[in-house]
């Protein structure tokens, strides 16, 4: 404050010196008055100067900032700003990106939730989220302590961090006593839904009792890859934890590497026109797509992989030898891989052979929670590990960027704001990704006589038959990124529903087997009585565990599933999964439903208390009741005339694997 | 035979052709500034995405510079006008030059601006500092010679 005081009185001195030969002009009799009117500015405008810095202190600097993490590039970090000076076209479109507003400051404009004097209460807790000028609060009970009744205490918390933007938004608020870690807000705002939940009703898993408090801190969970190049130690004096990132988000330099050496070297313009002009790479910063493709690969699965820390510990947040963008990932990492704990894998990396095997044999409950049983993942956000198991990655060619872009190609005719829901590459919506290495199918004819299906139908998308919606993250069902191809054999084996059931929704798995066996001599299982005369999908919702409901539930409010299968047969599924234990199965069940002609405009709120879910439930029950019966077969359990077969449905549902499934996303 | 000493052009000759250059300019760099304006009002992504932000101050720079440079050959037709016994020698550095800059700097803006690299922009802009020192060898002349003129 001193330096800016100081600062005051220089400036309001210049003005008055400089103001002196004006007055001096007006005669040598007056010059006098002049000076002493001078000085009597002079000290006045200082006077005002201080009276300004003592009423209206100036804010800490960022990397002063107390009680919160604080965006201070160290370690040669520059942040974004300096990249965006250069890379105008680069910057804009990571700028817009969900890369870029994964962690921001809680501001009125960065939150997406409303902070005005909402009151909510979830399981008997109340919050009270308010807004005092440009600061957030929230008023709850604390997560542990009782107050002096016994009852829950209540304290208010000021909000200074947000998690994500594009389909919810976490809140993290400041923890009392010395230090920056931040603690979880337990409630979430759905963006699209416009609505406030509970944290734990946005995960599969088991239903809850009580309303719980998430145990989550932001440096531990967030500062890896929700910030770019996070450090975290002990402070000196308190041994509170210090935590600090380059910046917040996911920001140029998370895939480039710190940007010192690239900025100073590149401030010479004869260097600059060098590289513009020549064949030359720039060495002073790591370009993931100039990477061999392996390598480029590996800079998004830093982030978006399920790993474990190698025994060196090279990969903590306070190692100088942590992973950077080009080095080999798994030099730092465990990236799991059930193939690893294959005796033959000790001699290429035994660290990983021996970790994988350990989990194998002691971890199956958490595998569980990440992996389908045959090693595929099943969770969003660890689309690496599906990559890396995929046989087109193994030919060296296929990485990421092979149909993703991180900057939209500023020939993409889409909106920037369609780029960034999925940033895939200019033209690589469609088959066109796929066709890149297998151009055999790039005709109408040879791409039919691969697929049985029209050339222009969904069922000849690659995507839908080589990538289905088999991960679950956030609420949906996300395309699953191991390539591979349907197998009735591999949904018995794993419970995993294969591209074909998943679209065609009134057939059972033996006809999907049927079709495999006489089009692509996959042979066929041994499949029980109700699989080969109940709908796959009839199964999975009725009799399937968790993971497979919510998954099913999803695809019954996808449009191609729907355009092929029928929809009106669905509705007593979906009504019986909006009244499942499970709140992110109700939510994905009553979200589906409204994607139905005749329900778009059913009100169902998965988070409150049973006695509405039924109300709701039993509200759909009877609008489908009244509606005319659309005949799809036996094996959706439907009678003669469209009436649902009542005592089949209950003998299925009676089977329910009610095994607790909770899905770590 | 002629005389075969350099031909000195008549300060009305001077004048007539900076007026003729200075309209002619301000004719075409006024185009510009309506062509991006146009761009403007159609949203041409070429000249507004975010990622062209080189190019569009480059362009702007383009128009001011040849809008101004236009009006600074005019005043030097004036000033030849209302200060005849302006120097000789001072006229013959100024001319060329005040005409070379009002070509060359927006042109190095121009050129530069239609071909850009991420923040710099393209070659063109080398035309720039040269165009730059024209500018000022020629306007340092006109006003040496005006503040000496009686």
């Amino acid at each position: 404050m001193g330096a800016q005081i100081l600062l005051a009185v220089a400036v309001a001195t210049a003005i008055a010196l400089a103001s002196l030969p004006a007055l001096a002009l007006l005669g040598t009799s007056r010059v006098r008055l002049a000076l002493a009117a001078a000085g009597i500015w002079t000290f006045a405008a200082a006077g005002l100067a201080y009276a300004a810095v003592r009423f209206y202190p100036p804010l800490p600097s960022e990397r002063e900032m107390p009680g919160r993490p604080v965006q201070d590039p160290r370690s040669g970090y520059v942040s974004s700003k300096t990249c965006g000076s250069c890379h105008p076209q680069q910057y804009a479109t990571w700028h817009a990106s969900y890369h870029r507003t994964m962690t921001q400051l809680a501001t009125p404009e960065n939150v997406a939730g409303n902070f005005d004097d909402v009151t909510l209460t979830f399981q008997g807790r109340s919050f009270h989220l308010e807004r005092q000028d440009d600061m957030l609060f929230v008023e709850m009970d604390a997560p542990r302590r009782t107050g002096p009744d016994g009852g829950p205490r209540r304290i208010k918390r000021r909000i200074v961090l947000t998690t994500g933007s594009h389909h919810d938004q976490n809140y993290w608020y400041v923890t009392p006593g010395p230090g920056r870690d931040l603690r979880l807000l337990p409630l979430d705002f759905r963006i699209h839904e416009k609505k406030w939940v509970p944290f734990t009703s946005t995960f599969l898993l088991p239903p809850v009792a009580e309303f719980v408090h998430p145990q989550s801190n932001w440096t531990q969970t967030c500062v890896k890859c929700h910030a770019t190049y996070g450090e975290q130690s002990l402070e000196p004096t308190t041994q509170a934890i210090d935590s600090r990132v380059a910046e917040f988000g996911i920001a140029c330099e998370a895939c480039h590497g710190p940007g010192a050496e690239h900025v100073a070297a590149n401030r010479d313009p004869q260097r600059r026109y060098r590289l513009y002009l020549g064949d030359e790479t720039d060495s002073t910063i790591t370009h993931p797509a100039k990477l061999p493709v392996v390598r480029g690969a590996e800079v998004c699965g830093q982030c978006h992989g399920q790993w474990s820390e190698r025994r060196d510990g090279t990969d903590l947040e306070d190692s100088p030898e942590r992973y950077q963008p080009g080095d080999l990932l798994e030099k730092h990492r465990i990236y799991q891989q059930f193939g690893a704990a294959d005796p033959a894998y000790a001699a290429i990396d035994p660290q990983k052979h021996g970790k994988m095997k350990f989990m194998l044999e002691h971890r199956q409950d958490y595998l569980e929670s990440v992996f389908w049983s045959d090693g595929m993942i099943r969770v969003s956000g660890r689309e690496y590990n599906g990559l890396i198991e995929s046989p087109c990655y193994r030919g060296g060619e296929f990485s990421c960027l092979s149909c993703h872009a991180m900057h939209q190609d500023p020939d993409d005719p889409r909106p920037l704001a369609e780029w960034t829901n999925d940033q895939l590459a200019s033209g690589m919506e469609g088959n066109e990704a796929c066709l890149q290495c297998h151009p055999k199918f790039a005709s109408p004819k040879a791409l039919s006589g691969h697929t049985h299906h029209a050339p222009e139908s969904t069922g000849s998308t690659c995507y839908n038959c080589h990538m289905p919606f088999t991960s679950y993250g956030i609420l949906k069902a996300h395309r699953s990124h191991e390539v591979d191809s349907p197998s009735v054999a591999v949904s018995l084996e794993t419970g995993r529903p294969n591209a074909c059931n998943a679209c065609h929704l009134d057939q059972t798995l033996a006809w999907a087997a049927d079709h495999l066996a006489s089009r692509y001599a996959i042979p066929r299982p041994e499949l029980d009585g109700d699989e080969r005369t109940i709908a796959a999908s009839v199964l999975w919702a009725l009799r399937g565990d968790a993971g497979q409901r919510i998954l099913v539930a999803w695809h019954m409010g996808w449009q191609p599933a729907l355009a092929t299968s029928g929809s009106g047969w669905m509705i007593p599924y979906l009504s019986e999964l909006m009244a499942d234990p499970y709140d992110a199965v109700r939510f994905v069940a009553g979200r589906s439903l409204g994607r139905h002609r005749g329900y778009e405009d059913v009100e169902f709120d998965y988070v409150a208390d049973r006695s509405q879910i039924e109300t709701a439930v039993a509200d759909v029950a009877r609008r489908w009741a009244g509606a005319p019966r659309q005949a799809r077969g036996r094996a959706v359990l439907q009678q003669s005339g469209g009436e649902l077969d009542a005592v089949r449905y209950r003998r299925v549902l009676a089977e329910r694997d009610n095994r607790p499934v909770h899905l770590h996303e | 035979m002629t005389n075969g000493g350099p031909k000195t052009a008549t300060p009305a000759v001077v004048m007539r052709r900076h007026l003729r250059f200075g309209w002619g300019s301000l004719l075409v760099f006024l185009s510009l500034g309506i062509l991006l304006e146009a761009m403007h009002g159609f949203k041409v992504g070429w000249y507004l995405n975010a990622g062209e932000e080189t190019r569009r101050l480059l362009l702007t720079l383009a128009h001011a510079h040849g809008v101004l440079l236009a009006l600074v050959n005019l005043v030097f037709a004036a000033t030849l006008y209302l200060v005849p016994e302006i120097e000789a020698r001072a006229v013959r550095i100024a001319s060329p030059c005040l005409a070379g800059a009002g070509i060359l700097l927006p042109a190095g803006f121009l050129l530069g601006g239609l071909v850009t690299y991420g923040g710099d922009p393209g070659l063109g802009i080398f035309l720039i500092p040269p165009a730059a020192l024209m500018l000022f060898a020629g306007v340092a002349a006109v006003a040496w010679a005006t503040l000496r003129a009686r």
